[in-house]
């Protein structure tokens, strides 16, 4: 077996042409699951993942105090540099995303993270330290993310932060870059810490993909954790935002988590504990269910129905929704009388 | 002297001479009536082709206009008969239209019926069905979970 390159668990579905891959990157669990492929393609493949969120995590991380994102964030308010293409389309997405989610997705509300004690890498005085000043400000939807030029540099007004979207376009690349080394007739499935993606050819019955139940876990007697529902994926991705991880007390002693509102510069999804949404892309996917989770319990139904989203969401009373398209994709759903 | 002149200048009451000059003055006076009158008639004609001249250009824009109120009359009776025709077309339609009207109010009666016998029945319904209590104990499941590749869940980003 390669490096990395597990057996396969049992509670997983077994058949004879699956191999399976684990390893860790962008601070979480990395799984690669293969079928249809002999074992020198598909360990081509697995390769070709682990340096595809290498080169995203030098790119992209704001953790990182030599990447390329921090030397960005650094140069806020100081006039276009040189980014690489990965950073690029990261800054047209989150431009274009915060402009479609009429402002509920916004990489800006770094500020905002800092101020609440998620501390990334240090970034100096960028823009005169004026960004950390803007924190709880809505920048409205009009104002630029970034301006991306044809020499192939970019300014922004105030650092960005990379988040999901990034995690996004990591699994959007590898998956792409995997798939090109697996033969026609094979198949993957992608799973970066609980956002998935599938590509190539399915197996019989489509990938199947559980919907993390996030209130199992303050349950002690659940001894293996059983999803809130098991959608069927053929090709594209499934991505769930949810406040069941990165909590942490704020300078202030408030439990605040990751999911900033941009509307308020505090976390948002008021009654909500998580939301998954399924759609094409993985980057979008991550996108919309972050968007669709700061909308808040009250919101989320006619906004997700409106847009025509497969979408699950579980609020903090636990009573679980879902779509008509998400319903339409469910194999299974967990009908627990409430 | 006198006799001489007198020799020489026959004498004006010769009858001789007299009947030889009659013809010629005739002669003369036909030429000079005929010259006058072809003069007159010239004079005439040439004025007459002046006012006729005269009048044909006085007459031309009106001629003009005539030709062109023609015209237009002609293509007037052209789209008044195509419009007839047009108008023939849709009082055909109308009339097709209406039947079919009259076929949906048909059905839209029998729908009414049919509502109004569901309305009846529907009222007709009791308010409240009691169902047998069933024991409850913990969550029940309809069935468990398949087994699955993957699952999504808080990503942290």
């Amino acid at each position: 077996m390669a490096d990395g390159q597990v057996a396969i668990e049992a509670a997983t579905v077994e058949t004879a042409d699956v191999l399976r891959f684990e390893g860790s990157a962008l601070g979480s669990r990395l799984q690669l699951t293969v079928r249809g492929a002999d074992e020198a393609s598909a360990n081509a493949a697995w390769r070709a993942v682990r340096d595809e969120f290498a080169v995203v995590d030098v790119s992209l991380s704001r953790y990182r105090g030599d990447s390329e994102l921090t030397a960005l964030n650094r140069s806020a308010g100081r006039g276009p540099v040189a980014v690489s293409r990965r950073l690029r389309v990261l800054l047209a997405l989150t431009d274009r995303a915060h402009r479609t989610t009429d402002g509920r997705f916004d990489p800006r509300v770094l500020a905002d993270l800092e101020r609440l004690g998620d501390h990334g890498a240090d970034l100096g005085d960028a823009d005169g330290g004026a960004w950390r000043a803007r924190a709880g400000r809505s920048s409205g939807t009009r104002a630029r993310i970034a301006l991306v030029f044809r020499d192939r540099t970019a300014s922004i007004d105030a650092p960005v932060d990379s988040g999901g979207a990034g995690k996004g376009l990591a699994l959007r690349w590898a998956a792409s870059r995997a798939r090109e080394l697996l033969p026609r007739d094979a198949g993957l499935l992608l799973d970066a810490g609980g956002d998935v993606v599938a590509s190539g050819m399915p197996p019989p019955g489509g990938w199947l993909v559980g919907v993390e139940d996030p209130l199992a876990g303050s349950d002690p007697g659940t001894a293996v954790a059983v999803p809130i529902a098991v959608l069927r994926l053929d090709v594209g991705a499934v991505a769930t935002s949810s406040t069941r991880i990165r909590q942490w007390r704020s300078p202030a002693g408030e439990l605040v988590h990751h999911l900033i509102d941009p509307a308020t510069g505090e976390p948002g999804g008021d009654g909500l504990v998580a939301v998954t949404v399924a759609l094409t892309d993985p980057a979008w996917a991550e996108i919309c269910s972050k968007s669709l989770f700061v909308a808040g319990r009250s919101r989320i139904a006619e906004l997700a129905r409106a847009t025509g989203l497969a979408a699950w969401w579980v609020d903090a009373d636990g009573a679980r929704s879902m779509t008509p398209a998400a319903r339409q994709r469910c194999v299974w759903v967990d009908e627990v009388p409430s | 002297m006198t006799e001489r002149r007198e020799a020489r200048e026959p004498s004006a009451a010769d009858p001789f001479v007299e009947r030889l000059r009659r013809p010629l003055h005739f002669g003369t006076l036909l030429g000079a009536s005929a010259g006058l009158y072809a003069t007159t008639l010239t004079g005439v004609s040439v004025l007459q082709q002046q006012a006729d001249d005269g009048l044909g250009a006085a007459r031309a824009p009106a001629a003009e206009r005539a030709a062109a109120l023609r015209t237009a009359n002609d293509e007037l009776a052209r789209i008044v008969e195509r419009l007839d025709r047009s108008n023939a077309s849709i009082a055909g339609g109308y009339a097709g239209s209406r039947i079919e009207i009259d076929r949906l109010e048909g059905d839209l009666e029998a729908l009414a019926s049919v509502v109004g016998e569901v309305r009846g029945a529907a009222a007709a319904l009791p308010d409240r069905i009691p169902l047998p209590s069933l024991p409850r104990g913990g969550s029940v499941r309809v069935a468990k979970p398949p087994a699955t590749h993957a699952t999504t869940r808080a990503s942290g980003g």
